[in-house]
């Protein structure tokens, strides 16, 4: 088995990006490391799609056995870097019993082609994905409606790896003949050492593991060797006819130990992200297979169809696809300019998936979103909006911008580095600026709004479609024209003048307890409030109970004696007033009056107060 | 709520019962708060409507001088309709008996609307369940004593007079042979009653049979309303216009008449002209005059 | 589908009796002269189908039915019970009448003022304006009230027999009083009892107790949810409340 040989990138006299420097520029991405991953794979994956068949991806977590990890140790990293972090870092992971790893291996695409040195010269018409991908930061894919960038993606699979490491096995075409290429990467921090023959020298940071090139690095190892050594590692086989890239990321960094709940997530991500091009309906030519290994077991990932609420998201988008359903125009006025569709399905809450029924999970519980896509239909991001007020159901909408290419392009610059946001503000002044700001402020607009029209009309069969809604709308505009239409009250009761005008005042009576009273009476204590009565008169206060029907006052005539209230006693709190019946006098006092009313046992009873001015003169 | 009459025994006070949910909607459908307004109402549109309730029962229990393990309340929901100051008819449409180990229910009712009319009261009650053997002296003796309440008054239907009367039917059945069968639409009206009520005297046949146009009138799309509402007004300001004595004519209606809705129209698209010259375009420069209509038919999107 | 009729306003109300003050409601001037200068008549905008006969429909039926009462010859108290009772039974069984359009007051004005306002002259020979306008004294509606509540059910052998029990007195106040009327289990609870308890009072008492009976379930229906009882105990409860009304009554005498 082949040995494969360290390089590590001295710093050029021109100067080189340093690693740090290269890991930085993923930015701050707003998703989780593992999402970001899988996003920038898979995009770049659908980037790098040939033939009438989609993509396929293979996922794959696994532990090393003992031969695959001694072959990683002895053969494909047999020199470690000069680097003491490095170092420490790559024994850490190296030396870890059942070494773990994510593989993220497509089929389908055109693997990592064009020359293997960045100072090559490309022959007509050849990508140089190979040196993009292994040797090149951040150099800008230029794929028409493509989804992602090289550089971004590849630092988030160093980032993911504990020890900043991965394994890179690609079959593809260069010089129009069949070649497979394996190499290892680290991505370090700058540092100094002697170069070997005693000078000391500064250091990139980037380390590759392949064989010499003759002349000062190292290229991939070639050929039937470089199958078998990826075999030796037990990566994914591929014969010269199968194209595409395994990336193999040594001891990733995931968020649970349990391997279960790393698949959960990975499912979620996948699906949260790459939905538009895994529904039953997407064209064969652009829809995505994955499939999912768990230490070598195939794990079945749900259609988006069943996996709810991207059953709602799915609907939506046939119905933007199909152009025959109830969707939603998105359009600027100034200039006038078609900048897309909305469609929005709503339902009953459909059983989350058990893979999302975890705190982390991103998959609400009830949807209210809109998914931002281009044409190329991969999730930028979602924007949520208003939930149903009845939990019960959900609502889930897509948004797709014009395949128009200035609209398409605008949304596409609106995009950072990640891919996961239109941000207006990244465009310079004009009209594509104006288009994707007003694009997400309809967006957001219809998103809060979508929940709150009460009751959607259906047509139900046999019966006519409820036509009230359209008939309220048409008499709405008769009463806009009348201009003094009937308008809806708010039903708000009218407040009665408080004025302080007009001498001493009583508020309503309010029952405040029921207490026992002796002899078998029960008692009722009624309290109004009195006030503006400190005028040097006497006042005489009135208590008379009477009887309540159907929520009304009524009469005891034609009733038993039985049915009569009766006042037992009035008195003023905190002051020397009090009366033992329905007659209370009182001179220069503003304050409570207590009330207590004796009440017959199979009736309510209510209060009248009032100020007797005949009888005080 | 501050309470105004005293029962012969003792109650629960607001604090021990919480209640939510208060959801109304079409069966099927998600249902929204209630509201004092159910917007889109009418007879075929059945009703789903729900209120969550929750006693403090350990407090409903002292409140009530009846010890926990005794107590038995019912959760009622009654929903009356038909208006009035009371409702005419008042149905107990779901019950929950609440104990010790269940303090609280969700009500829930279907509604079928060909029975309601005008209004909804929805009142969500405690009643008092079972006599208890060891209540205090004033406590609920009676089964069904009531403990407490809340309700609330939706307005269903507006009355109709504000609305613009519509009908979907079949124009192959309800108007065999007629040379409109094949119209999206049939707006029926009697020229020359400018007296009448609108609602009651102009009627919109929306046609089951023309693919399409059902949908969009019940979706409310813009473009259709507009279209329809035009011809309305076209239909009638073109009459109207034309007797020599218009002004007159439409002198001294009523509010919701269809006269005064087409004076209205009028000046809504041709403001600060006699019906004269409106008359006058309407003869010489015909699609001005139909522009000028389509014009001020435009339907806004917002409520 | 609902059929939907239609429906005069108040102020619809008022024109016509203003304008029919002059001369007597006849049925010869109703069908052209009131209904085609119509302009407070309405329907529901949706809903529903038009149905300009069904009106003219029952119209005619309560006018048949109170033709073999004397129609329109003048009448007596007991021609017009009967046909206040048969009205009631028709009514209760109308389909038109078997939706939330029969709770409407509008719908009622426009059959009693509009379709038929020649029989509610002859039911009450000089009637006041409330017997026209919707409500519970509306001429027809009253009659379907009591029928519709007071129905026992298809299939009962004696289905309408509750309508026969009550005198009109009895009638006014069960269904004049919204919190009874508008439960309609205990209204029949009320008429069940008074059916079972009636032959024990002398004629002059029964008024007396049945009006004490009506304000104590009145009362007691405030602090008990009556309508919430099961029906067996509805009936025990309202009996009980007769009885305490006799006792009440007779020892007052």
């Amino acid at each position: 088995m082949t040995r494969l040989r360290l390089f590590s990138e001295p710093f050029a006299k021109t100067g080189n990006i340093a690693g740090e420097g290269f890991r930085r520029l993923l930015g701050r991405p707003s998703l989780g490391l593992l999402q970001t991953v899988i996003r920038e794979s898979l995009q770049n994956t659908l980037d790098a799609t040939e033939g009438k068949l989609g993509p396929s991806v293979v996922l794959r977590l696994r532990s090393l056995n003992s031969e695959e990890l001694g072959s990683l140790r002895s053969c494909v990293l047999p020199e470690l870097p000069p680097a003491s972090a490095s170092v420490a870092a790559l024994e850490e992971s190296l030396g870890r019993n059942g070494l773990r790893v994510l593989e993220i291996c497509d089929f389908g695409t055109s693997g990592l082609g064009g020359p293997v040195s960045a100072d090559s010269p490309l022959v007509d018409g050849e990508a140089p994905d190979f040196v993009n991908f292994i040797r090149n930061v951040g150099a800008a894919r230029d794929t028409p409606h493509g989804g992602g960038t090289y550089g971004y993606g590849k630092t988030s699979l160093y980032a993911m790896s504990r020890c900043s490491t991965i394994v890179v096995d690609s079959v593809t075409r260069h010089m129009e003949r069949p070649s497979r290429r394996f190499i290892a990467c680290h991505l370090g921090d700058a540092f100094d050492s002697s170069g070997g023959i005693g000078e000391s020298k500064r250091f990139t940071g980037r380390h590759w593991w392949g064989v010499t090139d003759g002349v000062d690095g190292v290229d991939p190892l070639e050929g039937s060797e470089a199958g078998c050594l990826a075999e030796s590692l037990g990566m994914v086989r591929r014969s010269e006819e199968e194209l595409g890239t395994s990336v193999m990321i040594v001891d990733p960094a995931l968020t649970s130990e349990d391997p279960q709940q790393s698949i959960n997530e990975l499912i979620e991500t996948l699906l949260w992200n790459f939905w538009p091009r895994m529904t039953r309906s997407t064209p064969l030519d652009r829809r995505l297979t994955v499939r999912l290994e768990l230490e070598g077991e195939e794990i079945q990932v749900p259609d988006p169809e069943e996996y709810p609420p991207l059953d709602l998201f799915s609907e939506a988008l046939d119905d933007l696809r199909s152009g025959s359903g109830d969707t939603t125009e998105v359009q600027c006025l100034r200039p006038r300019t078609h900048l897309g569709r909305i469609a929005i399905r709503k339902g009953v809450c459909g059983v989350r998936d058990p893979s999302c029924i975890r705190e982390s999970s991103v998959v609400p519980d009830q949807c209210s979103h809109i998914a931002l896509v281009r044409p190329v239909e991969l999730v930028v991001k979602y924007v949520e909006g208003e939930p149903f007020a009845d939990s019960r159901f959900e609502w889930a909408g897509v948004f797709r911008c014009s395949d128009e290419s200035d609209v398409e392009e605008a949304f596409a610059s609106a995009e950072p580095p990640a891919h996961d946001d239109w941000i207006p503000d990244n465009l310079p002044k004009g009209h594509p600026k104006t288009w994707v700001r007003v694009a997400l402020r309809k967006i957001h607009e219809l998103a809060k709004d979508f929940a709150m029209p009460v009751g959607e009309r259906a047509t139900h069969g046999e019966v006519g479609p409820p036509l009230a809604r359209a008939a309220a709308k048409l008499g709405r505009i008769l009463d806009r024209a009348s201009g003094a239409g009937p308008g809806r009250s708010p039903g708000g009761r009218g407040g009665g003048s408080t004025g302080k005008t007009g001498g001493p005042r009583l508020s309503k009576p309010v029952f405040e307890r029921l207490e026992s009273g002796g002899n078998g009476e029960t008692l009722a204590f009624f309290r109004v409030n009195l006030s503006n009565a400190v005028d040097g008169r006497q006042k005489i206060l009135v208590a008379e109970p009477h009887l309540v029907a159907d929520g009304g006052t009524t009469t005891t005539s034609g009733l038993s004696p039985d049915y009569q209230p009766v006042v037992r006693g009035m008195r003023m709190p905190g002051h020397d007033v009090a009366a033992d019946g329905g007659v209370l006098r009182v001179t220069d006092v503003d304050g409570e009056v207590e009330i207590a009313v004796s009440i017959p046992p199979e009736a309510a009873v209510g209060l009248r107060v009032w100020i007797d001015s005949d009888r005080a003169a | 709520m501050r309470r105004t009459t005293a029962f012969p025994f003792l109650v629960l006070p607001d604090s021990l019962v919480r209640t939510g949910g208060w959801m109304i909607g079409e069966r099927g459908s998600p249902l929204a708060p209630v509201a004092d307004i159910l917007e889109g109402w009418d007879y075929q549109c059945d009703l789903e409507l729900n209120v969550e309730i929750e006693v403090d029962f350990q407090g409903a229990a002292d409140a009530l001088e009846i010890p926990s393990e005794e107590l038995r309340l019912e959760a009622v929901l009654k929903v009356g309709t038909g208006s009035g100051t009371m409702p005419r008819r008042i149905e107990i449409l779901d019950r929950v008996v609440l104990n010790s180990g269940r303090a609280e229910a969700k009500l829930e009712a279907t509604l079928d609307s060909s029975n309601l009319s005008g209004r909804l009261l929805i009142e969500c009650g405690i009643v008092l369940g079972k006599p208890a053997g060891n209540a205090g002296g004033i406590s609920p003796r009676w089964q069904a004593s009531r403990l407490w309440s809340e309700r609330r008054d939706v307005l269903i239907e507006d009355g109709g007079a504000s609305r613009f009367p519509i009908e979907s039917v079949s124009f192959k059945r309800s108007f065999p042979g007629a040379p409109f069968v094949a119209a999206p639409w049939y707006i029926d009206w009697q020229p020359g009653m400018w007296r009448l009520d609108f609602g009651g005297s102009v009627r919109l046949y929306v046609n089951s049979d023309f693919p399409g146009v059902g949908e969009r009138v019940v979706e409310g799309d813009p473009l259709t309303l507009q279209a329809i509402l035009a011809d309305v007004m076209r239909q009638m300001i073109s009459l109207a216009v034309t007797s020599a004595d218009c002004d007159e004519m439409l002198e001294d209606l009523g509010e919701g008449s269809v006269g005064h809705q087409v004076r209205n129209w009028m000046d809504l698209a041709f403001p600060g002209q006699s019906a004269s010259s409106i008359a006058s375009l309407a003869e010489h420069r015909p699609g001005r005059f139909s522009a000028a209509i389509l014009s001020a038919a435009e339907v806004s999107m917002d409520p | 589908m609902v059929a939907l009729l239609s429906r005069l306003s108040p102020v619809g109300v008022q024109v016509v009796l203003s304008e029919a003050s002059e001369e007597p409601l006849s049925v010869a001037r109703i069908p052209q002269d009131l209904l085609n200068r119509g302009e407070h008549l309405s329907f529901a905008s949706s809903g529903g189908t038009v149905n300009r006969e069904s009106a003219f429909r029952i119209a005619a039926s309560l006018r048949n039915i109170a033709s073999q009462y004397g129609f329109p010859s003048e009448s007596d108290t007991q021609q017009r019970g009967a046909f206040d009772r048969d009205a009631s039974i028709a009514l209760a069984q109308m389909e038109e009448l078997l939706s939330g359009e029969a709770l409407r007051d509008d719908v009622w004005a426009c059959l009693t003022t509009v379709m038929a306002p020649d029989v509610v002259a002859w039911r009450f020979p000089s009637p006041s304006p409330e017997r026209f306008h919707g409500g519970v004294r509306n001429a027809f509606q009253r009659l379907w009230v009591r029928g519709v509540t007071l129905d026992r059910g298809e299939g009962n052998e004696r289905r309408w027999e509750l309508l026969g029990c009550l005198k009109e007195d009895a009638m006014v106040q069960i269904f004049e009083r919204p919190a009874i009327a508008a439960n309609a289990p205990l209204a029949r609870a009320i008429a069940e009892a008074w059916l079972l308890v009636k032959g024990r009072f002398s004629k002059g008492l029964r008024e007396l107790i049945f009006r004490t009976a009506i304000k104590m379930i009145r009362l007691r229906n405030e602090i008990v949810d009556l309508s919430a009882l099961e029906e067996d105990g509805l009936q025990c409860e309202v009996l009980r409340v007769f009885g305490n009304a006799e006792e009440w009554v007779e020892k007052e005498l």
